[in-house]
């Protein structure tokens, strides 16, 4: 019991001071400080920094998973405070809707094969899971642990359950080895499943050797439990559990395959390279930022991403989120909280703010971290434009636990359709444009009987003609028009005279929801 | 400015398409389509046979072994050329077609083995494979408003372009939707969802104030923003009631749509037809539920009899219509199934020894290429790789495969795996 057991000692030490308060030595605030300091923002530069519009959108998008709603747009504009942004930051992260919304991202970063035809069934569960789990306040490790030490055996009634990462990968251990590692740790051993290849870091040894972790353990001669060893397919090989580090370990005192994945955890929160902490915040600052700190997202413990800006980076808030006890909140309070977060996507940061950047660890933002824009302009997933559309139409968002379970809801349906792999990288299909300008949908809220706002914009008597224009531009766009495109959009109701005002405001409706800028989170 | 133009140019096809709705003729614009093309570019047929069909009950049947299961073989009409007794119309011509026996591949998991099959390399890295779909798409760079590569009937392995980028993305055609568990089976109506609005005048308005709003604005640079952009101007263009008929199956007669099968492979089979007819470079035509790892005689029969009458008919009107020397068919899945038969009766994953059929362009009929053991375990011939068949495929519609594009990167890739040896004896 010699390594395992003092680290899972420490541990629970560290996990109990951190519940209690007082070892919580990390703050959002000093999280923000480290991101600007490492990348060199300096926050005095306002002309680099994107407006409040935008950065109400840009941050309702990415903690709720909508834009914002025209009251919310008004309450934030008329928050004159100095902390505006960062009460706009707490009253979401405090909202129920932002727990849906990092379930829906920490599943698809988990089990990705949810978002297949082939798997489909398992994300709704999931996610509930994730979701309750996150208001219940979890911690992002005892997640990870919950879900690799599920006991199999026990059979569950429950709707929210985290089976789905079993039921993904088939419960087959060479599958949830290739997903752990990749999903947990950022490493991508599946290429080594069936044979060595010359420029990885990893061995078809390895790979096996993780995968019987996965394997039930079976009764020997003498009725004793003993580990398990699998076979790998058309070879004569055989492995036992091991660990990557080559790490020795001891039998848990009850061995069974519950108390086995349990070594696998112990070792995976304890494991020096802190891989568990920088595999969730690399896949956090993609979230947030279009691309990830490391790229690709599996390949983290490659030698090259070892040194450098972006390493060092990343060491900074994966270290802050073990100090924090794993606490998702506090990292995503403190990204979203920097003023990196706030700079204008595909814009290259001035040369100038570099001198300013020195840190206690050195000079930073060196070329390879400047060159290229921290933000980038992000398509939205289908959730996000499903969701951004009844929020735009003054609609309720729909409630997934009040979903049936056997139909697919109009929102899954229109998810998936829309579904995006990387938003940084979105592409979107023919189709997919066919269905924004003729689907269904986006015609029936392009009307005033199927667009609570446009009828009550429409029905408003007090309101200017100008002054209902620009409200649909802030329900669509979550900003003001401009002076010229009050204009162009009179001048071209001019041009319709045939048209009632009704059709001409659903026209409008229409033409913003099939803007890139309604479409893009920016 | 560019972009304005097109658009107008797009409205102006909407608006067209208002007055081809009122008279419903739609005679005229197909025969422009047929004057236009003088001499007609390549095209490709991928049939595609997704799961990994049992070519062991298809192509190279073992009747004289016990892994033959209960099959037998027919002759066909080129002597010594046996194939299942389930294909029987593919079997009177048969000198329309080959086959390969002789594949041999490394990948036995599905999404593995199907990014290998569509892209010709084995997916490594951070290198964006495009399918084969957008590279004969990109090299042929047919200028239509229907879009070059089309998918129908599934999902595509690879749903992007590629480092082609997303203007050679697969357009998807009457798939099932990504999660959607229980796709619908049986007689489907294949159709592009949401091509056509609910009203053009209301469209008119509104692409009219889209495009009055554009000029106003400014829009930034970035990648996301322009696939958005590119792929609303190329749904707009399809929108154009001249090129939406291509996908209106109701304008064949019932007994051309009967006689493909009434199932989404045949119709699909029919559309893949109207698709060459009008240019397309690529139509992948998808027939999924091979993956028969349990119960695979009865499934197999099954499908075989959808395959035999969709491609059968497929390649006869190509042949009367004087369209099969110019369009390739590609008949394959991602791997093979096993030689033994399991305890459920079905076969397993088996990507060392299995076959597929060529026809075509510039394919020579009436071929079978290599040879597998009486077991079907084993090869008694070269083995054709991935590599191999691609060489051969961009051979036979008249591209070089030693081409080369630029990667996402920033390395040259060429169009096969350099390590590919074409198939000479199919050309």
């Amino acid at each position: 019991m010699t390594f395992s057991c003092r680290s899972f000692v420490l541990l629970i030490v560290v996990v109990t001071a951190a519940r209690s308060g007082f070892a919580q030595s990390v703050s959002p605030g000093e999280i923000a400080r480290r991101i600007d300091q490492r990348l060199g923002v300096d926050a005095a530069n306002e002309t680099q920094f994107i407006g409040n519009s935008e950065f109400l959108r840009r941050l309702t998008l990415d903690l709720a998973g909508r834009i914002p709603s025209i009251a919310e747009v008004h309450e934030f504009h008329d928050n004159k405070s100095e902390s505006r942004r960062g009460d706009a930051i707490r009253r979401l992260i405090q909202s129920g809707i932002y727990y849906r919304n990092l379930a829906t991202f920490l599943r698809r970063a988990w089990v990705p094969q949810a978002d297949t035809r082939e798997f489909s069934a398992v994300a709704d569960g999931f996610e509930l899971w994730l979701a309750n789990r996150l208001r219940d306040g979890a911690r992002y490790d005892e997640l990870v642990a919950e879900i690799l030490t599920l006991d199999l055996s026990k059979g569950t009634a429950a709707k929210a359950t985290p089976i789905g990462f079993y039921d993904a990968n088939m419960a087959k251990p060479e599958n949830l080895a290739a997903s752990s590692t990749r999903a947990f740790l950022g490493l991508n051993l599946d290429c080594a499943q069936c044979h060595n290849h010359p420029f990885s870091r990893w061995t078809r040894e390895q790979f096996w050797q993780t995968a019987a972790f996965f394997a039930p353990p079976n009764r020997d001669g003498n009725s004793q439990m003993k580990l398990p060893r699998v076979k790998v397919p058309d070879t004569e090989l055989e492995y036992e559990p091991t660990l990557l580090t080559r790490t020795e370990f001891d039998l848990p005192k009850k061995l069974d395959s519950v108390s086995l994945r349990g070594v696998l955890v112990d070792w995976v929160k304890s494991d020096s390279q802190r891989l568990l902490a920088k595999n969730a915040v690399n896949r956090l600052w993609a979230h947030f930022f279009g691309e990830a700190i490391i790229e690709p997202l599996d390949d983290l413990s490659r030698d090259e991403f070892q040194v450098g800006d972006r390493a060092e980076l990343l060491n900074d808030i994966a270290g802050a989120f073990v100090e924090s006890g794993y606490d998702i909140d506090i990292v995503v309070e403190g990204i979203v909280s920097s003023s990196a977060y706030r700079l204008s996507p595909s814009r290259p940061r001035p040369a100038s703010v570099e001198v300013s950047a020195v840190s206690s660890s050195g000079p930073v933002a060196t070329e390879a971290m400047s060159s290229r824009a921290i933000v980038s302009i992000r398509g939205l997933t289908g959730e996000q434009i499903y969701d951004s559309l009844q929020t735009a139409a003054g609609l309720g968002l729909e409630r997934k636990d009040l979903a049936s379970p056997v139909s697919r809801s109009a929102r899954q349906q229109f998810a998936s359709q829309f579904y995006v792999e990387r938003p940084g990288t979105a592409e979107r299909s023919i189709s997919q444009a066919l269905t924004l300008m003729n689907g269904t949908l986006v015609n029936q809220l392009s009307s005033a009987k199927g667009n609570p706002m446009l009828a009550s914009v429409l029905s408003s008597p007090f309101m200017t003609f100008d002054e209902q224009i620009d409200t649909i531009f802030i329900a669509v766009l979550s900003r003001h028009a401009r002076e010229e495109e009050l204009r162009a959009v009179k001048r071209s109701f001019d041009r319709q005279p045939d048209a009632i005002r009704e059709q001409h405001l659903g026209n409008l409706f229409w033409v913003l929801v099939n803007s890139s800028e309604f479409n893009t989170n920016h | 400015m560019k972009l304005r133009f097109s658009r107008r140019k797009a409205l102006n096809g909407v608006m067209m398409g208002a007055c081809g709705w009122c008279t419903n003729s739609w005679l005229p614009a197909l025969a422009d389509v047929a004057a236009a093309g003088q001499r007609k570019p390549k095209s490709v047929i991928l049939i595609w046979l997704n799961g990994g069909p049992a070519t062991i009950d298809l192509w190279d049947l073992k009747p004289d072994h016990q892994n033959g299961g209960p099959f037998r073989e027919i002759a066909t009409s080129v002597s010594g050329m046996k194939i299942s007794e389930h294909l029987p119309t593919l079997a009177t011509m048969a000198a329309d077609f080959s086959i390969i026996r002789s594949m041999a591949t490394r990948e036995g998991d599905h999404a593995r083995a199907r990014v290998l099959s569509l892209t010709g390399y084995t997916p490594q890295g951070a290198i964006n494979f495009p399918a084969i779909g957008s590279l004969v798409a990109h090299q042929f760079n047919v200028a239509d408003d229907i879009p070059s590569y089309v998918h129908i009937g599934g999902r595509p392995t690879v749903t992007g372009g590629g480092f082609l980028g997303p203007q050679y993305a697969p357009f998807v055609v009457g798939g099932a939707d990504r999660r959607n568990a229980n796709p619908p089976a049986g007689n489907v109506t294949l159709k592009v969802e949401d091509l056509t609005p609910d009203s053009t005048s209301v469209l008119a308005q509104r692409l009219q104030l889209q495009a009055d709003l554009q000029a106003v604005t400014a829009r930034p640079t970035s990648q996301v923003v322009d696939a958005l952009e590119s792929a609303r101007e190329r749904a707009l263009r399809l929108m154009n009631p001249k090129a939406a008929a291509a996908f209106n199956l109701d304008e064949e007669d019932k007994s051309v749509r009967d006689s493909y099968g009434a199932g989404s492979f045949g119709q699909g089979c029919l559309m893949a037809r109207r698709l060459v007819e009008r240019g397309v470079s690529f139509v992948e035509v998808a027939l999924d539920g091979w993956d028969t790892h349990a119960n695979n005689f009865e499934r197999v029969k099954d499908l075989s009899q959808q395959l035999d009458r969709g491609a059968a008919t497929l390649l006869k009107e190509l042949r009367e219509r004087g369209l099969l020397q110019d369009t390739l068919i590609v008949c394959q899945g991602e791997f093979g199934r096993t030689p033994r038969i399991n305890g459920q009766a079905g076969r397993d994953h088996w990507p060392s020894t299995w076959a597929m059929m060529l026809a075509g362009a510039g394919i020579r009929g009436g071929q079978v290429v290599g040879k597998t053991s009486a077991d079907g375990v084993s090869l008694e011939s070269k083995p054709t790789h991935t590599a191999d068949l691609m060489a051969t495929i961009f051979r036979s519609i008249g591209l070089d495969p030693r081409k080369q594009n630029m990667s996402n990167v920033g390395r040259p890739i060429r169009l096969a795996d350099p390590s590919g040896e074409v198939v000479e004896e199919l050309l």
